[in-house]
Formats: C-alpha cells, structure tokens, sequence
C-alpha cells in the first residue's frame, strides 16, 4: 500500500510538473464559464455533455500525454527495475487518471450549485465520473499500446472519438428510437451522458443499471486481458 | 567463487514472427567481478541485460541467479540490482533531486545519494531540472541512479558514453571501488579502454551469438604477437628492429642495441582489445 502511495504521489506530481493536469483544470474552468453565461434549463442540458467530455474524451488525451512523455524519456523502463509490481504501478496511473475528472466534477458541481442553485446527488455523481474514466482510460491504455507515437495516437483517437459519439448523435437524431437507447449504452461516453443525466431527469433504474454494467465490464475486461500483459511489454520495447 | 549469473542457452526474440536477438548464450559471471559485454551495434548487448535484469522474461533457455532460477525471483530481486541505461531514463521536469528522491523512496535502502551526486560532479546542478542537463550529466545521474539502492550486482550500459576523460575517470573510479566491495558488475560496452581498464572477464557478442569468452589478458595473449620493438638511432639515422620476447635477454643482437646505441622507444608487440574485437567480431558483423 505504501508503495502504491508513494507511486501516486509520484504521479500526480508529475501531471501538476507537466502542466497535464493544470490543462484539464484550465479545460474545466472554461466549462464553468460556459455553464454560467448559459440560462438554468441550458446548463442542465449541457452538464452531462461536458462531464462526458472530461470525464470521457480528455481523461484519454491526458493519459497518453502522460505515457508518451514517459515514454520518450525512458522514465517508465526505469520504473520497472524498481521493487514495484506491474500491479501497484497500474493502479497508481490508473488512480492518478481519476483526478483529473473528479477535480473536474466538483468544478462544474460547484459552477451549477453557485450560479444556478442546482444540486446534485455528489456522492452518485463521483461514482458516475469514476467509472466513466476508468472505462474511457482502459480504452486509451488500448489505443496506446497500438500506437508508436503521440501523432499516430492521436489519429486513432479521433477514429475512437468519432465512434464513440455516433450512438449519442443517432439517439439525438432519432434513428436510435427512444425504446433502443439501451443500445446506444454500450458506447462509455454515452452511458457516461446517459448516468449523468439520470442525476437531473428521472430514468429507468434498469437502464442505469445497465450503464453501469457497461462501464464495469469495460474496464474489468480489458485491466486484465489487454493492459496488465501489454503493458510492461510495451513500455520495454525500444 | 560462486556464479552471481549463470546463462544457460538462452535465447530470445522479441516477436515469434521475428527473428532470434539472442541465440543460444552461454555466460557465467562471477560473484565481485567486473564482466564486460562487448559487441558492435545491434549485436544484443541492451536485450541481454534486459533479459538479465527482468525487463524482459519470455526467454527459452535458463538462467540462474546466485543458483537460483531468475523466473523464481520476485520483485525483491530488484532490491538486489543496479540497472544504469544507456539512454537518459529520468523525468526531465523533475530535478535530480526529486528524481533521486522519487526512486529511492521505493527501496527498503538507499545511499546518501546526494553525496554521490557530488562525487560525479552533479552537486550544483542537483536541484535544475533534467531536461536542461547536457548529455554527459545525464549519463553521470544515470550512474548515480543504477548506484541508488546500494545493489549487489550492477548492470551498466555503456557506462561512460559521452563523458569527458576527467569525468569518465571518476566514473571508472567509483566502479572499481564497488568491485572491491565485493559487487559484481556487468557492463555493456563497445569502448574498449573501459574494457581494459575495468573488465575481469570479456564475452565478445556478435548477432545475438557469443564468440569468445575470457580474460582481456588471456584474450591479449592468444590475439597478440610475442615480440618486443626497438627504435633506435645509429649516429642519426633511426632504426626500428622486432625480437621475439622469449629469450630477449640472451638476444645477443637486441642486447647490443641495448648496450650501445641511443633507443628511442621500446615498445611489447601485444595486441589491443580494439584490434582483437576488429579480429573476433569483425567477421561476424560483416556477414
């Protein structure tokens, strides 16, 4: 447990030293301001959509920023001649990658409740948030591991992107039928839509219950099939 | 003396697709020597002390650690190791402070690293960031990295590359004295003053294979000719003559020069480790 400590101290130090973290901050705050210069109705509307995207879409931008400085300074191969396990490393990069959606969370959470006088159910809402990055974040570990570089990466992020955000737009424009939603739920980013939203608006508890599958099986298939084998593997090479 | 490493016909390639970057390694390193690892680039020197330092695990063959199976080892064998890269491995945002800081604290013991950082002359730009550091300071904190946690066995890979003579000196220094604590070390290299200077015992390695396994003094001996070479002047016009070394002092014609005329260098003919590695490995990289 120390070491793991000691680890995610290490880690966030870092993002806040590489300015990653200080990005996704500046990044919420400019959600903030959107949220207050919009009216009540439109910032319940928009809420959901901008958790998705940090919590979501820029929780994996920050993870391969992290991992391809990392990796270009051969920093993370010397981590693996330590007394560390795989295990306890992953956990503190996984961990150290919930922060920036918590903090982001809680901005946009204070944002509503100070501007608009809209409260939430907070303790929901960060299991919300936690579950959407660590299903987002095991999907970035992914994209890295079959990207050489930072460019190659991004590339396949917009692909991911795109992908991930087709179920939302066939949903919002009705080619996903109302009583199909469920469908559009094994897409992470739109669960993430989909749990937030049921914060403000009433839904079905089993349809939440399958978001929440989602995003569970998502990360719980890919840590130990895909990311636990890949990635010292992948942090070796060259 | 008992084995620190023992390779037995290991082998390794990075993709089953690929081919072999090891093949069939036969090493044996000894507990409190210094091994050097000698081959040109691309041979498989870094993947051999990734394979030895666990980075790498998917080896066929067997290697034995202090006797024991390397596989066994957990993560405590890292307690036991020194690992210094080639390349530069630290966080360039961080000071060398807080990237010694960071590893140390992951160890159940670590040396007063700071002061190493003085010894290798690091001490005043111990708290500038990483990223601003030249070539050569990197590789002098990787040094001080590999030394971080006290290890019995170090692995250095090239481990005065870029450095300038007074500091590569330091370096060689600070090496033989771990030696003398009884450390076994085992060096990666292509300069092969290093090698002469340090090394106990050689392994020559040419793609993925060894060639030659000894001493550089056996190595100079078998690789090296016998004979000894007088320049001299007669009135004052120089000379050069060769004699064999055994027998040189009943050499009536060698001990004539001696005697009576002016020499001006007096030179064995015993070969160097960069003529024997052109010799054993030159072949081999060209094919």
């Amino acid at each position: 447990m120390k070491t793991v400590w000691l680890l995610l101290k290490g880690e966030i130090n870092r993002l806040f030293k590489y300015k990653i973290l200080w990005f996704g901050i500046a990044v919420s705050m400019i959600w903030v301001l959107v949220l207050a210069l919009s009216n009540k109705a439109e910032a319940t509307a928009l809420m959901p959509l901008l958790l998705v995207t940090d919590t979501g879409l820029m929780s994996i931008i920050l993870l391969a920023s992290s991992f391809y400085y990392e990796k270009q300074e051969g920093s993370i191969k010397t981590l693996f001649v330590a007394p560390i396990s795989l295990t306890q490393l992953l956990t503190a990069k996984v961990i150290s990658s919930l922060l920036s959606g918590i903090i982001s969370m809680v901005l946009i959470g204070l944002g509503m409740l100070i501007v608009h006088g809209v409260f939430i159910n907070y303790a929901l809402a960060l299991i919300y948030v936690i579950l959407s990055t660590l299903a987002h974040v095991a999907l970035g570990f992914v994209l890295v591991f079959y990207s050489p570089d930072f460019m190659s990466f991004l590339m396949k992020y917009m692909g991911l992107a795109i992908f991930l955000m087709v179920p939302m737009l066939l949903v919002l424009t009705d080619v996903i039928p109302a009583d199909l939603e469920i469908l559009a739920l094994l897409s992470p980013t739109y669960a993430t839509k989909f749990l937030v939203e049921s914060l403000f608006v009433a839904k079905d508890w089993w349809v939440i219950l399958f978001g929440v599958f989602d995003m569970v099986i998502i990360p719980g298939l890919l840590y130990p099939l895909v990311i636990y084998p890949k990635f010292k593997q992948y942090a070796v090479k060259g | 003396m008992s084995h620190a490493f023992e390779l037995k016909n290991v082998s390794f390639r990075y993709d089953k697709k690929r081919p072999y970057v090891i093949e069939n390694m036969n090493l044996a390193i000894k507990q409190g020597t210094i091994f050097g690892l000698l081959g040109p680039s691309g041979a498989g020197k870094s993947t051999t002390q990734k394979i030895m330092s666990k980075l790498l695990n998917d080896y066929e063959g067997e290697i034995r650690y202090f006797g024991k199976d390397l596989k066994s080892f957990g993560k405590s064998f890292f307690e036991d190791i020194g690992v210094g890269f080639e390349m530069p491995v630290h966080f360039n945002k961080l000071t060398a402070m807080e990237n010694l800081a960071f590893f140390a604290n992951l160890y159940r013991r670590h040396i007063d690293y700071e002061q190493l950082l003085v010894r290798v002359g690091l001490g005043e730009a111990k708290n500038q960031q990483v990223g601003q550091y030249s070539k050569g300071m990197k590789a002098r904190l990787n040094f001080v990295r590999a030394l971080l946690n006290d290890p019995q066995v170090i692995f250095l890979d090239e481990p005065t590359n870029g450095l300038d003579p007074s500091n590569a000196r330091i370096v060689k220094d600070i090496i033989l004295e771990e030696k003398a604590k009884g450390k076994t070390i085992f060096i990666s290299t292509h300069l092969m003053g290093d090698v002469e200077e340090l090394c106990d015992e050689v392994a020559f390695i040419a793609k993925g294979k060894v060639l030659e396994t000894s001493s550089p003094k056996l190595l100079k001996l078998k690789y090296g000719k016998r004979e000894l070479q007088v320049e001299y002047l007669d009135g004052e016009k120089p000379h050069q003559e060769t004699y064999p070394l055994d027998g040189i002092g009943t050499n009536a014609n060698f001990l004539d020069i001696a005697k009576n005329k002016k020499i001006v260098t007096i030179h064995s003919l015993e070969t160097t480790m960069e003529n024997i590695f052109i010799d054993v490995v030159g072949s081999h990289k060209e094919s």
